[in-house]
């Protein structure tokens, strides 16, 4: 991993493959070695166990004539013993008396321990490697018997020639093997690497085609793999997200674009009109005095918009929360409200029987919401109309409860209400249409609830519901 | 001329219905989609202008139902949607005209007014007959190539004749379309501009173009 680091491999498919390739062709090296030792170890085992059975031979060819100990040497005489430098020596020393194969030549010649190999305690063996008149490596195996008050020393020697190119060859067959394998292994690799991460790549080359024009495509692979699908759900659950925030957000653009056309329309028609020709000053200024009260609603359509976004995108900051005597807020709305409810004469009756209710919110917002449901109350009522209010606690709620006798509510438009921009237009009342959404929303915003009942004609009653949040 | 403004926006309505009366329109608002189709199935209009978003009923469902019963009365479509796709959807319905708001007043005169002249027929501004030519953007009226004066009561009536050469007006029809409620309709008003009217064009010439069809009306031809 150091390497890779070191390096600084960027792709994954590069360390995969990299990491794959250093650890397997360790291992491959790991193993020739390995294979290599134990081939060779047997080789030379078995070529011991035969130096081992030629000197049984040979002690099988000791025999005893005339109280002396002597070498059947008839058959040692004969073969591979007699040409000279075959690779097949033996030397046996009786005592002073030493009897040596032809092959070997001089009779001086000792087998020179140049590494011992393997020492047989209990059949007083030894193995050791050494060099014969060529100098060519042998093995020789060096026995001392005591029979008969006799020493007998025997060294066998057998050349190595043949085993060593076994063993050169099967060496030659690793170098081919290990550069062979690692190939095969890198190939492999990237090919693994690749072929792993080939949806990685599709779904990389999907989220970059994906925008915010086609947020509505879901992304999908072809192939199931459970760490890719949980990318895949997760995008696709990211994506719809975004996709609802847009659509809410190209909806309010378009929404509020439409509405704040409308009384412009209304400014530039009335300027349009009146500049066509001259006329009396009183004109002027009713235009004038239209174009005043237009403008207001712009302003209040604005502040009521920009209102709604804040909620929409912040909601209400915790530390903004505080323990808010409800009671006071309502009277604060309907102070609030007062001017407009004098307008139709309409009465804003609020039983103020309970000033010991508290509330865990925001005290700004909470008034917003009542004075918007007053003021709504107030503008979709006749004149001299009534609204009355009431505050009460029920077992662990709260319950604000509005309820006038005005207009009413289409029951197909009842659940509208609370809709954005939404006016019940077959009246032409002045309003935004955000009032009730804006209510709605801090109702939420404090884990309300509010209900809404309407009787066309008869009136309409708002239902608050909170539950208790707050110690007294 | 005669026309109808279904708009829910009573300030925008409003503005519209004096504009155009200055104009020598005849103007009725209606302020939801409900009120308007009533307006068109009980009186006769020479043009809709209809807002699209509209109360009750919507203005594109409204232009739906006035095209299935085969009413090809002008209509020009008003609404502070700018997408092409509004527009052509419009179009597609059977709109003839279509404006955003805001707009420009002169631009809806003159789009009311080409509306109009097409739905009659009248391809230019400038309707003869015989020697008499009338020139509707303008508003000047020519016998024999000399300008005749006219008050603007008095044109709006001729403009009215014009725009209905060859076929018979009835009184009741003059009134709906080019006078307003303030009068009467049993009032003779009707015969003392004809009679206005027939002093300036006819006088001076041979052939009387303004002709009474007894018991039916009037009727202007060669």
């Amino acid at each position: 991993m150091n390497i890779i680091e070191k390096f600084k491999i960027k792709s994954i498919k590069n360390r995969l493959s990299l990491s794959y390739f250093i650890s397997s062709s360790f291992l491959l090296i790991f193993l020739c070695i390995i294979l290599y030792f134990q081939i060779k170890s047997t080789i030379l085992e078995s070529f011991d166990r035969l130096l081992h059975s030629k000197l049984q031979m040979l002690t099988a060819n000791l025999i005893e004539e005339k109280g002396e100990l002597e070498f059947e040497l008839a058959e040692l005489k004969s073969g591979e013993y007699t040409i000279k430098n075959s690779g097949h020596y033996y030397k046996v020393i009786i005592d002073k008396n030493i009897i040596i194969s032809p092959s070997l030549g001089k009779k001086e010649f000792n087998f020179e321990e140049i590494e011992k190999i393997y020492v047989d305690k209990e059949l007083d063996e030894t193995y050791f490697s050494s060099y014969d008149l060529i100098n060519q490596e042998i093995r020789v195996l060096k026995k001392t018997l005591q029979i008969k008050n006799k020493k007998i020393t025997i060294f066998l020697g057998e050349t190595l020639k043949e085993t060593n190119l076994l063993i050169k060859r099967l060496t030659s067959i690793f170098y081919i093997i290990i550069p062979l394998g690692i190939f095969i292994i890198e190939f492999l690799g990237i090919k693994i690497a690749e072929k792993g991460l080939k949806p990685l790549e599709i779904l990389s080359e999907k989220i970059k085609n994906t925008s915010h024009e086609n947020l509505n495509e879901k992304l999908s692979l072809d192939k199931k793999s459970e760490e890719l699908d949980n990318i895949v759900d997760s995008f696709n659950e990211m994506l719809k997200k975004i996709e609802n925030a847009f659509e809410t957000e190209k909806f309010i653009l378009s929404e509020a674009s439409h509405y704040l056309k409308t009384p412009i329309t209304a400014i530039k028609t009335n300027c349009d009109v009146i500049l066509k020709k001259n006329r009396e000053k009183d004109e002027y200024i009713e235009v004038i005095k239209k174009i005043r009260s237009i403008s207001n609603k712009i302003n209040q359509l604005i502040n009521d918009m920009l209102s709604q976004a804040k909620l929409d995108s912040e909601g209400l900051k915790i530390n903004t929360f505080s323990n808010i005597n409800l009671a006071e807020c309502i009277t604060n709305a309907i102070l609030f409200s007062e001017s407009l409810a004098l307008n139709k004469n309409i009465t804003v009756n609020f039983q103020n029987n309970n000033n010991n209710i508290f509330f865990y919110g925001n005290n700004e917002k909470i008034t917003e919401l009542f004075s918007n449901i007053i003021e709504n109350g107030i503008k979709y009522n006749n004149k001299n109309g009534y609204i009355n209010i009431n505050l009460s606690e029920k077992d662990k709620l709260i319950i604000i409860e509005f309820n006038d006798n005005g207009l009413g509510i289409n029951k197909e438009d009842l659940d509208k209400v609370f809709n954005r921009f939404y006016r019940s237009r077959s009246i032409n009342i002045e309003g935004t249409g955000l009032g009730l959404s804006i209510a709605k929303k801090i109702v939420e915003i404090h884990n309300g609830k509010i209900e809404v009942e309407s009787e066309l004609g008869k009136g309409t009653s708002f239902k608050i519901i909170f539950s208790k949040n707050s110690e007294k | 001329m005669k026309i109808l403004i279904i708009e829910d926006d009573l300030s925008i309505s409003e503005i519209l219905k004096k504009g155009l009366e200055e104009e020598g329109f005849m103007t009725d608002i209606a302020n939801d989609g409900e009120e308007g189709l009533y307006f068109i199935s009980e009186f006769v209009y020479d043009a809709i202008i209809l807002d699209l978003s509209l109360p009750k009923i919507d203005g594109l469902d409204i232009l739906k139902i006035i095209r299935d019963k085969e009413n090809k009365i002008p209509v020009l479509i008003l609404t502070a949607r700018s997408e092409i796709s509004d527009k052509i959807k419009g179009l597609n319905i059977g709109a003839d005209d279509y404006l955003t708001k805001p707009f420009d007043f002169n631009e809806f005169l003159a789009r009311i007014n080409a509306l109009i002249r097409r739905s009659k027929h009248k391809a230019s501004p400038i309707i003869k007959l015989d020697n008499l030519e009338i020139n509707i953007n303008e508003k000047t009226v020519k016998r024999n190539g000399e300008n005749i004066t006219l008050s603007s009561k008095e044109y709006n009536l001729f403009e009215y004749f014009m725009m209905n050469i060859g076929r018979v007006i009835s009184r009741n029809e003059i009134l709906e379309h080019v006078y307003s409620s303030e009068f009467e309709s049993d009032s003779n008003i009707i015969d003392v501009y004809i009679s206005y009217l027939r002093n300036k064009i006819d006088k001076n010439s041979e052939t009387k173009l303004i002709k009474t069809v007894r018991g039916h009306g009037y009727i202007i031809s060669a």
